[in-house]
């Protein structure tokens, strides 16, 4: 079930009447019935994979809890191990088989029929989070690990299919200590709130604007011509797309889990206005990033075993990463796009550490030099991340090659067709929202409605300033918030479905 | 509500003023959202009864944005005898009220902006189930050129179609079409501009002026040196090269939607645009147009209907307009070219054999599209009448057609 859907909206309406009417008869009982209307929402899709959904949890629990009551430590190691290669077998299985199979066509020239497997949707995200979970009980992180709370902390609805990434401390605390279920008028009002924003960003602001994209991307991938500007607008239009998308998604998963009192954490925070590209991946997709870095990025040495080490582990963490997101060379690339960016960045901030004196390295501020440097940065930042887009969205290998040539002008000027220009006069919207306006996580921090927003406020607990812009529970807000809902759930029709489903 | 040591800015529960507000903001919020889409849907379905009248289906048929939704439904509401299929330039094209009028049968216009084949298709699969269909005029333009598009636009709903893709019927029709007449985002924006456009008519504003497919393109303005160089070169002048360099020969959804029609006995008439001499129509050679031809032979053989196909896109008195002498208010073209409602009814009083408009010039009806598929030498027309935007007259040249043309 897709969120921005009537579906959906319908699915909500019951779940929250339901939740409020046997909340008034036991306040425990919302536990299970978010338990049972999270198995609905995913077994809508394709039931049988629900059944996955459960041996996924009940394998994961019987090991983690064997992990938390091993008394040896080189059987709990074995056990997480053994959890770990079954979770990634699993994910090997459904979403790399076809690919591995093609790959080793291509390479060896072989003819192996390729499998052809429907992905579970959400596999990617909820296997992250069984390994995380087994990891943290393998090192001592995980406190107390009950039965329906570790179900729900899988299955939980807002966040089962599309992440955040919940990691085991942010969310069992929450399950495990909570006595009272039932709804509460202020969570469930700033819980709509945020949802019907983030309804808005994906139906009114960006998938009127989609198709002009696609017109691009599918005029490469059928091998036609496409010029400079053609390219960038392919490159620079799908980076608002999934932006707008994702986070459109985040601030609805957001809003859902705070409705049930739950609070998730925090996945994006204004990405283009990073100043760098390590910046960048502190406010893009933050739970993955987190995930990668903890998971994946330190223990293949993180960066205090010397520069060369460092390159390594970055680039084998990002083009992991890109695999991660999809099973195809284009994700790859895409990813180790991203990793040479970070190691550049690295360099670059090593050169610097060397030639100049720690004072001058710090000074940064709103003074003119300051300034024009820090947005040069930004927009660098934003060309080097649009370029790698293509990668991310092209449909093969040939498009993307196809698209970055033209990006970087080896193309002959071409005009893919009209068309593809109708995306342009929404830019310097695009542009306002992205760099100059206030995220929803900032309009929103004074309602705690997300964990982790302060550490991005360089921990700043004060609400937005001016105060117009802070969210609050008053009049004002409520008829702005009916009139974003209304003008989102008119915009309602026939919609691509969120990008971060297919992962 | 009792949270982990760690989690200390949770919200309080016992802030009862929070609550307070909380309660005041969904009430607010909610009566706001009831309130809004009450009275949207109110004005929402009291306009479509005001779409449904005939007087005015002029305007909500020739209005551009909103198509994609209301068009399928208003086709079933009224169940007419001939439609029209294609991309904007076949919506601007026929005025269903005139076309009516001269062809004595209901037309309906189901052509919608930037309409895609796929979409085309898709609304012909839908307009199948009507017994009262004889008719359907079909542009070709919509599924020959411009390759590069996506196969739906924003807005394209297959949902509120009769049929699915494979022609099974799509289920709770009703509900979504209720749905989007209610509440459907199209619905707001199309019943403001409906509903401001028929004030304008009844005010007595000109057509031009208040019907987007009326308004009239200044043919001054364009340089029409070019065409007139390349139409009636000065002796040795003549350009040689076609810019009919590409062919597409695969048409699988115009070929889905001929095959629709013929199952059900309609008949077809497939046209290419008369787009004016400095468009398309001097672009389009002779390649294109014959690759058609062969391909609509082959669907005629296995057809229980009759198939009719005609070219207006050469040079001729309609898309010649101006290039001799300039015009300041075409009477054909709209100020983007689109060929205006004057253009379709000559072009429907071709196709259907019926008098043509008595504001049609003697040499508009004396050379303006014949059937290709009953012409004995369909080849040889086509392949004239191409040459014609090479400067090639034939042996007469073109001083008799040239000076007709400075008369009209």
């Amino acid at each position: 079930m897709v969120f921005a859907s009537h579906s959906f909206l319908a699915f909500l309406l019951i779940l929250l009447l339901g939740y409020w009417l046997v909340g008034r008869h036991d306040e425990r009982l919302g536990k299970p019935l978010l338990i049972v209307a999270s198995f609905v929402f995913y077994g809508f899709w394709i039931p049988a994979y629900l059944v996955l959904l459960i041996v996924s949890i009940l394998f994961n629990h019987a090991i983690a809890r064997a992990v938390l009551a091993g008394p040896e430590q080189r059987l709990r190691r074995a056990l997480t191990a053994l959890g770990i290669l079954l979770n990634l077998a699993l994910i090997a299985f459904y979403k790399y088989a076809a690919f591995l199979v093609e790959s080793l066509n291509w390479t060896f020239q072989t003819g192996f029929d390729i499998p052809d497997i429907v992905l579970p949707i959400g596999i990617s995200f909820f296997t992250f989070q069984q390994i995380s979970l087994l990891v943290d009980a393998h090192k001592g992180r995980v406190q107390q690990l009950r039965f329906w709370d570790h179900v729900l902390f899988i299955s939980f609805f807002p966040q089962l299919i599309a992440g955040p990434i919940v990691r085991q401390h942010d969310m069992l605390p929450q399950l495990a200590t909570r006595r009272d279920w039932r709804l509460r008028a202020d969570y469930v009002a700033i819980g709509i709130a945020l949802f019907a924003f983030g309804l808005f960003k994906k139906t009114a602001i960006i998938d009127p604007f989609v198709p002009y994209l696609d017109v691009i991307y599918e005029a490469a991938a059928k091998g036609d011509p496409v010029g400079f500007v053609d390219g960038w607008i392919a490159g620079i239009g799908y980076g608002f797309q999934v932006y707008f998308d994702f986070s459109a998604y985040s601030d609805m998963a957001i809003g859902l889990g705070f409705m049930f009192g739950l609070r998730l954490p925090i996945n994006f925070f204004s990405p283009y206005k990073a100043h760098s590209i390590r910046d960048f991946w502190r406010r893009w997709h933050i739970s993955l990033s987190r995930f990668l870095r903890d998971y994946l990025f330190i223990p293949l040495g993180g960066s205090h075993h010397g520069m060369l080490r460092t390159i390594a582990a970055l680039m084998a963490t990002m083009a992991l990463g890109g695999l991660w997101h999809g099973a195809g060379w284009t994700f790859v690339i895409w990813g180790a796009l991203h990793g040479s960016y970070l190691a550049v960045n690295h360099l670059w901030r090593a050169l610097v550490r060397r030639l100049l004196p720690p004072q001058a390295e710090t000074r940064t501020g709103p003074r003119w030099p300051g300034w024009i440097l820090h947005a040069l940065s930004v927009v660098i930042t934003f060309l080097a991340v649009s370029f790698a887009w293509v990668f991310f969205r092209a449909p093969d290998l040939d498009a993307a090659m196809r698209l970055a040539t033209a990006m970087l002008g080896f193309s002959e000027w071409h005009e893919v067709a009209q068309l593809t220009r109708g995306i342009v006069p929404a830019f310097p919207i695009y542009f306002l929202i992205v760099w100059l306006m206030p995220n929803t996580m900032e309009i929103f921090q004074a309602t705690k409605a997300a964990l982790h927003v302060e550490e991005y406020r360089d921990g700043e607990t004060r609400p937005l300033r001016p105060g117009w812009l802070s969210f609050t529970l008053n009049a004002r807000w409520a008829v702005t918030t009916a009139a974003v809902f209304i003008c989102a759930w008119f915009a309602l029709s026939n919609l691509s479905p969120f990008i971060y489903f297919q992962f | 509500m009792n949270h982990s040591a760690s989690d200390q800015s949770y919200p309080r529960e016992d802030d009862q003023q929070r609550r307070r507000s909380a309660h005041r903001f969904l009430w607010i919020f909610g009566s706001c959202v009831l309130l809004i889409a009450s009275v949207v849907a109110s004005v929402n379905l009291l306009a479509y009864r005001y779409m449904l009248s005939d007087e005015n289906q002029a305007i909500v048929q020739l209005l551009s944005g909103w198509g994609r939704i209301y068009k399928p439904i208003l086709y079933d509401e009224i169940k007419p005898e001939i439609v029209v299929f294609g991309a904007s330039w076949a919506r601007d094209a026929f005025d269903p009220l005139e076309t009516s009028r001269l062809l004595g049968r209901r037309v309906f216009n189901h052509g919608v902006s930037g309409g895609t084949p796929y979409e085309t298709r898709r609304f012909a699969d839908s307009a199948l189930d009507n017994p009262n269909l004889q008719a359907a005029i079909i542009n070709l333009n919509t599924f020959y050129r411009e390759p590069n598009r996506a196969r739906f636009r924003y807005g394209f709903d297959e949902s509120v179609l009769d049929v699915d893709a494979e022609h099974q019927p799509n289920r709770f029709v009703g509900l979504r079409r209720a749905y989007s007449l209610a509440l459907g985002g199209w619905a707001v924006g199309a019943n403001i501009k409906l509903i401001s456009t028929i004030r304008a008519r009844d005010r007595g504003v000109a057509k031009p002026d208040y019907l987007e497919s009326y308004e009239q393109g200044d043919l001054t303005r364009r340089n029409m040196k070019r065409v007139r160089q390349r139409v009636f070169p000065e002796p040795g002048q003549a350009q040689t090269q076609s810019k009919d360099e590409w062919v597409q020969t695969e048409l699988p959804e115009l070929s889905i939607m001929i095959d629709g029609f013929c199952d059900r006995n309609v008949d077809v008439y497939a046209y290419y645009t008369p787009s004016h001499g400095r468009q398309q129509s001097c672009d389009l050679g002779a390649r294109e147009k014959l690759a058609t031809l062969e391909f609509l032979r082959g669907k005629q053989r296995s057809c229980n209907a009759r198939i009719h196909y005609f070219d207006f896109a050469y040079a001729n008195a309609m898309t010649l307009e101006g290039v001799l002498s300039p015009v300041t208010a075409s009477h054909y073209y709209r100020p983007d070219g689109h060929p205006r409602p004057t253009a379709g009814l000559a072009m429907a009083a071709s196709m259907f054999d019926q008098p043509f408009p008595p504001d049609a010039t003697p040499l508009l009806v004396a050379d303006f599209g014949v059937d290709l598929l009953k012409q004995e030498d369909a080849e040889g027309w086509l392949l004239e009448r191409a040459a014609r935007c090479q400067g090639d007259w034939g042996a007469d040249g073109p001083g008799a057609f040239k000076g007709a043309l400075e008369q009209q």
